[in-house]
This record gives structure tokens, sequence and C-alpha cells, in this order.
């Protein structure tokens, strides 16, 4: 079984997972009209450029008043994803099986500091889960996939710290761990068809709406607005 | 039941189709919208053609926005309507356009009717796509683009307010929004300029200059109902010694087809406009102090009139942009000590401030007729809304929505303490005017216009000779 | 009786110098691969009982143990037998490093004879 998940199971993931967000992107730029959305993409580009960039700096980084409002909630988001996408990918036992298996490997992160992200994630992830049960402001936008998308996210991260300190939890080390692989597998097959699509099409989105107001919003006046 | 065969001999109100004809327009105005808004209640949705319009323009800009929506609710507290309804959740822009545009497109335009009378309250009462929601959502989605989508899918299917239907109307008829033919403006100018001729002699309104620098257009509400605005927008460019001229066709900039969603109406409307900017072989455009016209005709009407380069004929400039420079160069001097000397506080249109990235002109204008000139909080492009944009200060069905909508304005202006508003905004002039009739709060507004001549110094050769 | 007494004598010396050499043996036996190279570690050190796969697999000595000499593996029980004197922390030549050269010396092997763990906390375990 181990095999199996760790093995083929996982090229198949990794290759739905990739070449589900290139065909996101692909789809997604091709989608775009320049006279249906109202924005001369491709006759100013560079303008387009210019914005799209002001767009992702002011939100890939907190520097956007969305963040000055909500602060509390703005932090635990940056450091919610900041830490999803940097443990796994950077996760010492993560690299291991990649080079292992591919002969190719990166920097990785000291164990210590890969669990406490783990933990910061889960601990993220309650607080959304608590907002979106408590708060009638996100209780009337919550559907049911909203549960199901956190915690397709939030799983491979609870299974991934049972596995790493061995915890017995009713079904043993190599139980847990297996599960943990197949938490890992079924978010990456739902990236490119769920919500998390938005781990493409956040850039989409942002660069898109950077483009309309650095083309045709201000963007060619005044001193340009960052959103 | 006499009422019921009364109706039935009469031709229908609500229709699919633009309305294109006086005869039909009379109709629709004698109404007042009782009518009209009856016959809304069991007007059915053609489904199969709402269907084929998602598919052939609902693409994966709006597509990717209603998928990717993190129903996270920051865009809560960014919306004037969620703030002045009490943070009623029911007011955020998400959960607005989620449970409108959102659906029709999950159900692929199976919708009924109250379906569609629901997306229309919601499109032009709860929402004057200010855009501002947009600027706060960390996923970039632009709620307000997507409620003028929704109004443009609502005008094809009939589920259009009453006066938004007439106001397209009157564009497709009057290429204005209102019932001002050609001849009228041009009787208006002649008649403005000979009415002030005598305080400043050589004034005149060219009439269809050709090779004029600044072809100048304005608001059909102006000749129709503040004639004396165009005078003074004539007084100011003599002054200020501009070479300028009005286009008879095309003299009008404004398009209540953009609140109303009727899209070919826009492209004619600003073809018009682009038009005259071609015959008169100007080398620049400049609108009067109205917001819209300017996202209209500058903005968004390159895109309708499909050019690709995205701008009109000929550099387009709102009224603001034309004054600063005018007093940056010098063509226009002010008289220091006629500066306004009570606080003022200065409204930001969405239009040309949040859409078109006028954030400092206005306020560098202010240094020049202010002494104590107040912000409002937020401002600039995070300025709220005036609370009567998007054609709302016009729509009688949605006027209690609106009132309660302008509280926000209202605490904004009543933070500075100034009694003094600046708005160079038709739609944020007539929206402070009513805020000041309902919750009277002892507050004054002006255009631009009169505070300039209050103030502009006439050099001596054009004063009126002594006699 | 008693020659019974000295065969009992005989069988209880013979069962105690079992236990003995018994005893001595499991001292030299490996256990785990504790080597000193690594200083930080991320997990603890693997388990390895050599004699399980010596005695009980049989599995060849020049199978784990190596030097390579023209394309042949030359080693014998006279060289070194600390894999961490040749394959340092760090890749050189063509000599993997310490943890690659483990990490596939053993689960090459048991995938391929499918037979001993493969998953990473079946040899790191944590002390409970």
């Amino acid at each position: 079984m181990y095999e199996f998940v760790s093995g083929p199971l996982a090229l198949i993931s990794f290759a739905i997972f990739f070449i589900g967000i290139i065909a996101r992107i692909v789809l997604y730029v091709k989608g775009l009209d320049w006279q249906l959305d109202r924005v001369a993409y491709s006759e100013k580009l560079g303008a387009g450029i210019k914005g799209a960039a002001r767009s992702l700096f002011h939100w890939l980084l907190p520097l956007n008043r969305t963040t000055a409002n909500h602060p509390i909630f703005m932090g635990v988001t940056y450091l919610f994803h900041i830490c999803l996408v940097i443990a796994p990918i950077f996760l010492l036992a993560h690299v291991v099986l990649i080079e292992e298996s591919w002969n190719i490997s990166w920097v990785t992160l000291p164990d210590k500091v890969a669990d406490y992200m783990t933990l910061a994630v889960i601990a993220a992830g309650i607080f959304f889960l608590i907002r979106r049960l408590v708060d009638p402001n996100v209780k009337i936008l919550t559907t049911v996939s909203d549960y199901i998308v956190l915690a397709i996210a939030l799983a491979p991260f609870i299974t991934g710290y049972i596995a790493y300190h061995q915890l017995e939890l009713g079904a043993g080390y190599k139980s847990w761990l297996i599960i943990h692989i197949l938490c890992g597998e079924i978010m990456l097959i739902a990236i490119p068809f769920t919500k998390l699509s938005h781990f493409v099409l956040f850039f989409c989105s942002r660069i898109q709406l950077g483009m309309d107001y650095g083309i045709k919003r201000g963007g060619a006046k005044g001193r340009g607005i960052a959103w | 039941m006499a009422q019921e065969a009364k109706n039935q001999d009469l031709p229908p109100l609500v229709t699919r189709k633009a309305v294109k004809t006086k005869k039909e327009l009379d109709i629709l105005l004698a109404d007042k919208g009782i009518r009209y808004y009856e016959e809304m209640e069991v007007f059915p949705v053609d489904t199969a053609a709402l269907k084929k319009t998602l598919d052939a323009t609902c693409k994966s800009r709006l597509r990717t926005w209603l998928e990717i929506c993190a129903h996270c609710s920051l865009c809560a507290d960014s919306c004037f309507f969620y703030l002045a309804n009490d943070n009623d959740p029911k007011q955020i822009p998400s959960y607005k356009i989620k449970s409108t545009l959102g659906e029709l497109v999950k159900r692929k335009g199976n919708v009924d009717t109250q379906f569609m009378i629901n997306c229309m309250d919601t499109a032009w009462g709860k929402c004057t796509c200010c855009n501002r929601c947009g600027m706060y959502c960390p996923h970039g989605i632009d709620m307000g683009v997507m409620f003028g989508y929704l109004r443009g899918l609502c005008f094809s299917q009939g589920f259009v307010p009453h006066e938004m239907k007439i106001g397209s109307c009157m564009h497709w008829l009057y290429n204005a929004q209102m019932d001002v033919t050609v001849e009228d403006y041009v009787e208006t100018c002649e008649w403005m300029a000979e009415e002030n001729e005598e305080y400043y002699p050589g004034l005149e309104i060219p009439v269809d200059k050709v090779g004029a620098d600044i072809m100048y257009v304005v608001n059909a509400r102006e000749p129709k109902h503040y004639p004396q605005d165009l005078a003074e927008a004539a007084i100011l460019f003599h002054l200020a010694g501009e070479s300028w001229t009005v286009p008879s066709k095309g003299w009008e900039g404004t398009s209540l087809a953009m609140f109303a969603g009727d899209w070919a109406c826009c492209k004619q409307q600003v073809e018009g406009v682009y038009a005259a900017m071609e015959r008169l072989k100007v080398k620049r455009y400049v609108g009067t102090e109205c917001g819209h016209q300017h996202r209209a005709t500058i903005t968004e009407g390159p895109y309708w009139a499909g050019r690709k380069s995205g701008e009109p004929p000929v550099p387009g400039f709102h009224y603001v942009e034309w004054v600063l420079e005018a007093l940056e160069t010098g063509k226009l001097k002010l008289d220091p000590a006629k500066k306004i000397k009570e606080p003022v506080t200065l409204q930001d249109p969405c239009n040309y401030v949040r859409n078109h990235g006028l954030t400092d002109v206005t306020r560098k204008i202010m240094s020049y007729i202010a002494e104590d000139f107040r912000e409002m909080s937020p401002n600039r492009e995070h300025n709220f809304c005036c609370g009567g944009g998007g054609g709302m200060n016009g729509i009688g069905r949605y006027r209690k929505e609106r009132n309660i909508g302008l509280k926000v304005k209202r605490d904004q202006i009543l933070a500075t303490e100034a009694k003094f508003v600046v708005s160079a905004c038709h739609n944020c002039w007539d929206a402070i005017r009513d805020l000041e009739e309902v919750y009277k709060i002892g507050i004054k507004w002006s255009f631009l216009k009169p505070i300039l001549l209050d103030m502009v110094i006439v050099p001596d050769h054009l004063k009126p000779k002594e006699e | 009786m008693k020659k019974s007494k000295v065969a009992l004598y005989i069988a209880i010396a013979g069962l105690s110098s079992l236990f003995i050499i018994g005893a001595v043996y499991a001292q030299d036996d490996i256990k785990s691969l504790k080597h000193d190279i690594f200083v930080e570690r991320e997990r603890p050190a693997a388990l390895f009982p050599h004699a399980l796969h010596t005695d009980k697999a049989e599995i060849d000595c020049l199978k784990c143990h190596h030097i390579y000499k023209d394309g042949e593996n030359v080693w014998d029980e006279s060289e070194e037998s600390d894999c961490t004197a040749c394959h340092s922390l760090k890749a050189d030549d063509k000599k993997l490093p310490a943890m690659r050269a483990f990490h596939a010396n053993c689960k090459e092997c048991h995938a391929k004879e499918d037979k001993g763990p493969l998953t990473c906390g079946e040899c790191h375990p944590r002390k409970k």
C-alpha cells in the first residue's frame, strides 16, 4: 500500500496537479477578451505589466488597506498561506523522497521549523473554521464546499503532524503515513478542480485587475492606484 | 376586471428590446413606473436567450471571480450600503453578487421572473457600481464590474428599472440622456453667449469650429436645467484664452445607457461623440464636471466603439484636469483674497478618481481656492460613493434604499466639520443636495465653475469697455 | 550416579557458556546506524540489526560493503567497514553523500526483495 500511494499514485497526482494548473492558466488567459473585459491588454502591455506588478507587490506583501483594516484576519491569512506553501515544499522528508526518485533536490527546512509551521497551518485553519461558524458575515457566505475545501487543505498537515511524531492514535504509524500521503494527493488533485485553484487563479485575477487599473483605470494618469 | 381589460389594450411596457421610438417613449414616460413594474411581475424570462448570452459573454474573468471567491467577507465593510444598513450581512458585496449573477451562472440562465426581479433590485438598488469593493478583495475580485455585467443581462431580459429604460431610450432617440435635440442645444449655446456677452465682450460659444484645440462636451442636464453652467464654462474658456468649440452633433457625453446596461446604445452614444472629435479635428476633448460622462466617453467608451487602443480618437480630459492646467500655467488667475475662508471639503467621484486615477488633481485645485481644506476620510480612491451613483439618484423604486445609503456620505462630511462641499460631478452633486434635503445637516455644495468664476481675475483687455 | 552428576555439570557448563557466548556476541552486534558525522540529526539514527541481515537473512557482505576497483567490488573483512569513512555528509567525486547512500542501500534492497521497512518512521522510530 505504501509503495502504491508513494509511487504510482503520487506520480498520477503530480501529473494531474501540474497539467491541471497549467490548463487553468491557459484557459484563463484564452478567456480574456479585450473588448468584453474592456481592457486593452495587448495594445498597452507595458502599462498593463506595470499595473500587474504593482497589484502583486501590494497584495503578496501586506501593503494594502485590507490588511490595515483587518490586521488579525489578514495576519493569520498570510501566515497560513506562507506556511502552507513553504513547509511541504522544503520539508526534509519530502525533498529526500523527491531526490531519491528524480535526482533533484533543494534546500530544506530544519524539521523543528517545519513542525511549527505545520502547527501554524492547523491553528490558522481552526481559526478559519471557527470564524465560518461564528461570524454572521462569513456564515451567510459559507457553503458546504467551503468546509470541504478547508478540510482538504488541512488534512495533509494534521495527518503529517501525526505521522511525523509517530503518534499511535488508533491506527499506528504506518497507517497514518499512508493516510497522510493520500491526503496530500487528494489536495494536489483537488487544486485544479476546486476553489483551491486560487493557487494559480489568484495570480491570474490579481494580474488581470492590476492590468485593468494600469491600462484603463488611472494607470496612465495620476500616481497610479494599487490593487 | 376593468383594469385588466384596459391593460390588455395597451402596448406592453416591459420588453426585452430597447425602446427606440418617440411613441413608445411617451407611453413609458406617462406610466410613471406603476403598470411597468406590475407587468414585470409576470414577464417571462427567455432562458434560452439568457443562456446564449452567458455562453457568449461570461468569460474567464467573471467566471474565475465567481469561482475563487473565498467567502471571506473582507469586502463587507468596503461597501457603503453594508455600513449604512447597520452591517447587514445581506449587503455584503460578495453575497449580493453570489446570490444573483453567481446563481444565474450556476443555473446556466435557467431562472424565473422573481429571480430576475431580485437581480434587478440588487444590481440597481444595492450597488452603484462604484467599484470600491474590488479594491479591498485580496483575490482582486471587482464586484462592481460584475454588477455592471449583470445589469446588461437584466436589460437584455427587460428587467430594468423604469427610469433606466427611459434613459437608454433617450439616448437612442436624442443621443442624449434627455429630450434635448441638436437644435435645442445649439440654441441654448447661442442664448447663453448672447446673455453674457455684455459682461464679457467677445464671449462666444463656438459651435462646430473645425480645428479648435478643445472640444467641450456637456451633460444634457446643463442645457436642459442649468444653462448657466454652459455660460460659466464658456466664460472660463474665454478668460483663459482657449481655442475651443462645442459640437452640434455629438454634443452630449453622458450615458444613462451605461447605467442601464444597454451596451448597443452605449456604442451608438459614444460613437456620436467620437465622430464629432474627428469631424472637428480638435486636439483634445474636455468633458464637463460629470463623473459618469468621463467614464462613459473616455474610459469605457473606446471599448464599446471597438477601439483596440482603449483610447478615444483624441486625448480625453475631465474638466478638473483642464482647470488645474489653466491654474498652473496661469491661463486662469484667481484672486487669492477671494479664497474660500470657511472650512471646505471635497467629494471624490468614483468614476474619474477610482476609475481613472485623478486622485490629486482636485486636491491641487483646492489649494488654489480654499484656505481651510478638509479631507474626508477615507479619501481619494478609497472614498465612498456619494450614495447616488450608477443611476441610483434617478430611480424612484430605490429611493428609500438610496436615502439610507446617503448616511455614510453624511457622516463623512460631518466628520470634516466643513459646511461646504465641492463636487465636480453631477451625480455626487445631486446626492449631496438630496442628502441635505433628507438629513438637513446645514451644508452647501457647489460645482467648481461657479467658485472659479467668483475668484477669477478678468484680464484688462477682456473687461467690458467703460462708456 | 557419579556419571549422571558429571553429565549434569557438563550440561550446565555448556548451557552457561552458550549464554556467555551469546552475550558476548550480542554486544558486538550492530543495532543502529549511529554515525558521528551526522551532527545535527533531524531524526533518530536508523535502526539496523546487522545480525538480522547477515545471519538470518544470509545476505552477502558484499551486497552492502563495497570498495570498487576497476568496477569490481574488492571489499573484504580486513578493509574499512565504517560507511562514513568514505561517504561524507556532502557528495564528493562519484560517491553518494552518506544519507543518500544509506537510504539507497537499505530502501532499494527492501523494495526489491519486498522485505524490510520502507517508510521513514519504521527505520527512524521515535523513542516512546
